[in-house]
């Protein structure tokens, strides 16, 4: 029997292996189940935020707010609206941008923001090397 | 006047440029920093984040390395990483603030034991320095607060600052802390003048003022102002092109926009991988589960996965046959003896420190995909062979309307 599992290294990026793991199992999935053309966009899309949002930590407000966003058909908009949310007006857009900003004070956000673009940009790119794979594959044959 | 004249900052500047290149000789360092850096910049993907700096714990703890990265600690590690000789210093010099506390407390009893008095209000070398405080070393200022409280004494740190400015000569203090450590200690900060407001550039004024008990407030804005401008920093070294813009409201909108370009990218690339999709599968089982098993911390999380895993990889290729006649076709492909498994794990498992792990895998995956696509085409005929082989695999084969959380 040839086959071996190897002792593997440790991990360098686990965080964004998780990441693809997620969102590469998710494909596969999704290949299977659905059929329509739109419900398989909104399936890999979803299970993109997904994929981003499962390797966060726990502590990411984001987090909570897109897995939930995902998870619950309805859509039960529990934001807590603090006071203090008026006094920072220049704030409002990146608010609404980021999933589960609202309640959040704009230090936090400013952090949430830099986790969610980081998961973001690697989404993307592992997006964009996946499409990008398959087509040059594609062209080879 | 709170700003130091530059001749002494260039003086700082360059004495502790010195000291710095004496105490990290070369032929010293290389090895913790390197390692360490290697450690830190593959994990992350943006070598600026700091915010993970708790995984970092990994740190040989050469009790003299440690040492001296934290007589450091407060450097600057942006400002200072193109100029600092070992580009390995500020991240070693991150890891050691977070596990150091330990060695500051043993620091701080010395500077006790060293400075007899508690005053500090003596003259004009402490009440005009300016700082130049950097992401991290306002960030490790905050947890060695936390390593302080215990001790409630504002004069011992002051004299760990004095300390720590005349060890390392580099004019740096810790910045002023927070209100609900401080106010009600504060003996004899420093004369810092007046309430200035921030001012510009990377000078951040770190003592705390002469009678200033009461004024909570100030301090507490000015520390948030500080976190909010290190995370605009931050910011600012994520989104591209953002270099050049000054400002808060000129950087929300562009950190808006990019955010914004984000998302409409992965709605665009949800849709081309729908139309490339069928053409896919993934051996997940081999390519994850062994490094999940050896690495993730969450265990939990990746043992849901495994049966998942194997039953992604069992999913014969392409959407068409439905039926879940789960051959495990690409693990059975696998164990067929295929002399690109090692291949596979040799290209996923490379030691590129440097490298993203995500582009080797997606390379690795791609990789898989294409010779899945080959190994199906090829061997479809065997397929029930390969079935009756496999049988040991039927019983991780979870049922095919497993529920996954997308």
């Amino acid at each position: 029997m040839n086959y071996k599992r190897k002792r593997t290294p440790a991990n360098p990026n686990p965080r964004s292996s998780m990441q693809a793991f997620h969102f590469l199992r998710s494909l596969s999935l999704i290949n299977l189940r659905t059929a329509t053309f739109h419900k398989r966009c909104r399936a890999i899309r979803r299970a993109a935020y997904a994929s981003m949002a499962s390797s966060t930590k726990p502590d990411r407000a984001w987090r909570h707010a897109v897995l939930s966003r995902l998870r619950r058909k309805a859509r039960p908009v529990r934001v807590r609206v603090k006071a203090r949310r008026r006094k920072a007006h220049h704030d409002d857009a990146l608010r609404r941008i980021l999933p589960g900003g609202e309640a959040m004070d704009s230090s936090r956000l400013l952090e949430e923001t830099i986790d969610y673009v980081q998961r973001l940009r690697a989404q993307v790119k592992l997006m964009q090397e996946i499409v990008d794979s398959v087509k040059k594959k594609e062209s080879e044959e | 006047m709170n700003y130091e004249p530059p001749s002494r900052d260039q003086l700082n500047w360059t004495h502790s440029m010195d000291l710095l290149s004496t105490i990290f000789p070369p032929q010293v360092t290389p090895a913790p920093t390197v390692a360490i850096s290697g450690e830190i910049s593959s994990f992350v993907d943006d070598p600026l984040n700091s915010m993970h700096i708790n995984h970092l714990m990994s740190v040989p703890n050469d009790p003299a390395f440690i040492e001296r990265a934290a007589s450091y600690s407060s450097f600057s590690a942006e400002n200072y990483g193109s100029t600092v000789a070992q580009f390995g210093l500020p991240e070693a010099v991150k890891l050691s603030k977070v596990s150091s506390s330990k060695f500051l407390k043993a620091k701080e009893s010395r500077a006790q034991s060293e400075l007899g008095d508690g005053e500090f209000g003596s003259g004009p070398e402490d009440s005009s320095v300016t700082n130049i405080v950097s992401v991290t070393g306002t960030r490790n200022v905050k947890k060695r607060k936390a390593a302080y409280k215990s001790k409630g004494k504002v004069a011992e740190e002051n004299d760990l600052n004095e300390k720590k400015c005349r060890s390392a000569e580099s004019g740096e203090k810790e910045e002023a802390k927070p209100k609900e450590d401080q106010n009600k200690d504060k003996k004899s900060g420093k004369v810092n003048g007046s309430k200035s407001p921030e001012p510009p550039t990377d000078y951040i004024h770190v003592r705390a003022r002469r009678g200033q008990a009461t004024d909570s407030h100030s301090l507490a804005e000015r520390v948030r102002r500080e976190k909010i401008s290190q995370r605009m920093k931050l910011l600012q070294d994520l989104v591209p092109g953002c270099n050049k813009i000054t400002g808060k409201a000129l950087m929300l909108d562009e950190i808006i926009n990019y955010v914004q370009s984000l998302q409409r990218q992965v709605e665009f690339l949800s849709m081309k991988l729908v139309t490339v999709n069928p053409r896919l599968d993934f051996n997940l089982d081999n390519l994850f589960t062994k490094e999940f098993l050896t690495n993730q911390a969450k265990a939990s999380a990746s043992n849901s996965l495994y049966p998942i895993g194997n039953s992604a990889a069992a999913f014969p290729f392409g959407h068409q046959s439905k039926e879940s006649n789960s051959f495990p076709l690409t693990v059975s492909n696998l164990i067929d003896g295929n002399c690109s498994l090692s291949q596979y794990e040799s290209i996923l498992y490379q030691p590129s420190s440097m490298e993203s792990s995500l582009d080797m895998f997606v390379g690795a995956a791609s990789q898989v995909g294409n010779l899945l696509d080959d190994l199906y085409f090829g061997q479809n005929q065997q397929t029930e062979e390969i079935g009756g082989a496999s049988q040991s695999f039927h019983g991780q084969l979870s049922a095919t309307n497993m529920k996954i959380e997308y």
